[in-house]
């Protein structure tokens, strides 16, 4: 039997906690705030993407032989593959929110391994990227020197910079969604 | 969507949202992490809002669900180690129990439930209805009375007596 007497004063106590009116405008300006954010992270997804496939395709202008074309192509149909999948991943992790919370724990699992796969995606193209891209650094020394000029910096410590960036982000992805993969299926 | 829509939501259940995720969280630095986490999942659902629920029912799911993740994230990101203080409900013994202490010892044993009473019980504290917190949990309200129930005693085992001096 539920006491009434009981919630009724649990109820009241729980209550008594207020927000200001202040408290809630500051709330909706920190979401204004959060939003901008979430778009700009979008916009610097593509922006990476896009730089990516420029250095692919500066590349692929010297490139010496059949193979090192077909290498450089699939290198670029993986960056769009990847930033696809990431895109997906992002929607998808905004979807069903408003689900009950069986349906929603289903649809973070799946989040949690899709978010594993499109890291390990990103290693493999990673990979294939340096394969193709350090022959032609190797050839830019021969050309250009070495050191740190504008066009070394431009073509190969930005990207770089930017694999190893990526290669440390989606590290830290894996293992978060893998954490969050185990406590979801132990507690089914 | 307009975002006069979502500052209204924001304006209406804003108070109650924030009581809502002190159910899930025991700091002032998570909680504001776990509000912000809750208003931007509302702001991105709300287009899907179609009235096939009540507002609140839509939006009281939202706060659970992220709530529920954020725990989830959370405890990855900062393990328990043997020496992690876990918070106990009882009161100490220097604990003077003004509203505000009683009202967080209250917080701090709605914590310790499992997810679907935490659930029915902040709903239950939030004001809602067995038949609202039924259609919230998609489940029947004879199984909500149940989780209640079992929610109201183990509260009563962890405040260590009746609700008055919770």
């Amino acid at each position: 039997m539920m006491t009434r007497g009981e919630w009724v004063e649990w109820e009241r106590l729980w209550q008594s906690d207020r927000a200001s009116g202040e408290h809630i405008e500051a709330l909706i300006e920190r979401t204004r705030r959060a939003r901008r954010s979430l778009r700009l992270l979008r916009l610097l997804s593509t922006v990476i993407a896009v730089v990516a496939l420029a250095i692919v395709a500066a590349a692929l202008r010297h490139a010496g032989n059949p193979f090192e074309v077909t290498l450089g192509v699939v290198v670029g149909i993986g960056i769009v593959a990847v930033w696809m999948m990431d895109a997906a991943n992002q929607r998808h992790a905004t979807a069903n929110v408003e689900a009950p919370a069986d349906e929603y724990v289903a649809m973070r699992r799946v989040l949690c391994v899709r978010q594993v796969r499109f890291a390990e995606l990103g290693w493999i193209v990673t990979a294939l990227d340096l394969a193709f891209l350090i022959p032609w650094w190797i050839g830019g020394f021969k050309v250009h020197g070495g050191g740190f000029h504008a066009m070394q910096l431009l073509t190969m410590w930005g990207p770089l910079t930017l694999m190893g960036a990526f290669v440390w982000w989606t590290i830290r992805l894996r293992r978060r969604a893998r954490a969050e993969l185990a406590r979801l299926v132990r507690s089914r | 969507m307009s975002n006069l829509a979502f500052d209204r939501i924001v304006r209406m259940y804003g108070e109650a949202l924030s009581r809502f995720a002190w159910g899930y969280v025991d700091g002032a630095a998570d909680h504001d992490d776990l509000m912000q986490d809750i208003l931007v999942a509302i702001w991105q659902a709300l287009p899907r809002f179609r009235g096939d629920s009540s507002e609140r029912t839509f939006v009281f799911r939202i706060a659970h669900n992220r709530g529920c993740s954020f725990v989830t994230r959370r405890r990855h990101d900062e393990p328990l180690t043997d020496t992690t203080p876990i918070a106990d409900p009882h009161p100490g013994p220097d604990e003077t129990l003004d509203e505000a202490g009683r009202r967080e010892r209250l917080a701090r044993a709605v914590r310790m439930l499992p997810e679907a009473q935490r659930q029915a019980v902040l709903l239950r504290l939030e004001g809602f209805s067995l038949g609202e917190i039924a259609a919230l949990q998609a489940t029947s309200e004879a199984n909500v009375s149940v989780r209640l129930t079992r929610g109201r005693d183990r509260l009563r085992e962890l405040l260590g007596g009746s609700g008055s001096d919770a």
